[in-house]
């Protein structure tokens, strides 16, 4: 019952902001190289163009990143930069996953 | 979020960090590329001057810089972190090369050059093992095992012995790194 509580008080806390896993994607990507362009995050997490540019709305919206549009030999450049309220809030989301990690290691080990 | 959301996305973040590793492997065309050269260079050391190294090494080094540049590196890997590991390879390998000519009256390591550039290039892939991955560890541990071993060896023997145990240890390993690189991307 007590365990119960506890994985619900950490499922509870995880910011639903990152409940689409691509969210949580982009931003471990940002937090890693601090500033990415479209391009590179659609590479890296095999996104396609909408998908992306949908989850980059809410980031937005959200203050977790800030966009950037710029022009890189004639070409449209957009790139996107983690915010620090966006990094503080993907540390508490990881934070509450390992919580979660350690509560089912506790789970496997009875 | 339920559990198994968070289920799922501690799945994802393993797939992204596997993506995203550097790996070692993913420096093959070098190891080819620098393979080859060894084994041609010590091969025909034989029969030419030293001097033949200058005719292999410059292409090769300009070779190098190409493959950096136009390679079709897989977009997940992390260049950055591969290009500053390559970088300080380069610095230390001429520095160790340089440095015994400035402090020796007479370049005492490099007078047997044969043995030298192996095993500094060893030692070298040790070190950048320790930070990209063990198999270069191991191939750094190779070669410098391999060029010890040259020193049983005298004259035409020890270049014979210099292009396959050493040239060869770097361009099969090679084509191994190749073939690991190709299957990880099977894999995901």
């Amino acid at each position: 019952m007590k365990r119960d509580n506890r994985e619900s008080e950490i499922l509870e806390s995880m910011n639903d902001i990152f409940a689409p896993k691509a969210r949580l994607g982009i931003m471990t990507v940002l937090a890693k190289e601090g500033t990415a362009d479209f391009k590179q995050l659609k590479q890296v997490l095999g996104l396609t163009d909408g998908n992306l540019g949908a989850h980059m709305k809410v980031l937005e919206k959200s203050a977790f990143v800030t966009m950037e549009k710029s022009f890189v030999a004639n070409k449209p450049r957009t790139t996107y930069t983690l915010t620090e309220i966006g990094k503080k809030a993907l540390m508490d989301h990881l934070n509450q996953l390992s919580y979660f990690i350690e509560l089912l290691k506790e789970i496997e080990g009875e | 979020m339920n559990r198994n959301d968070a289920l799922d996305q501690i799945d994802y973040l393993k797939t992204i960090i596997n993506k995203n590793r550097v790996t070692a492997e993913q420096g093959y065309p070098y190891c080819i590329l620098w393979g080859a050269i060894w084994i041609i260079g010590y091969l025909a050391n034989i029969w030419f001057s030293p001097i033949v190294w200058i005719f292999l090494t410059i292409p090769g080094g300009i070779l190098s810089a190409v493959i950096g540049i136009k390679w079709p590196w897989p977009p997940n890997s992390d260049i950055k972190l591969l290009t500053k590991v390559g970088i300080q390879a380069a610095v230390l390998f001429a520095f160790l090369i340089i440095y015994p000519n400035i402090i020796f009256d007479h370049p005492t390591l490099v007078l047997d050059g044969n043995i030298f550039y192996p095993i500094v290039l060893g030692i070298i892939y040790v070190m950048m093992g320790i930070m990209i991955g063990k198999s270069f560890t191991i191939l750094g541990a190779l070669l410098i095992l391999t060029g010890t071993l040259s020193k049983f060896f005298e004259g035409p023997a020890q270049n014979v012995w210099l292009a396959l145990a050493c040239g060869g240890t770097l361009f099969i390993s090679g084509f191994l790194f190749r073939k690991a690189v190709i299957q990880r991307e099977k894999r995901q």
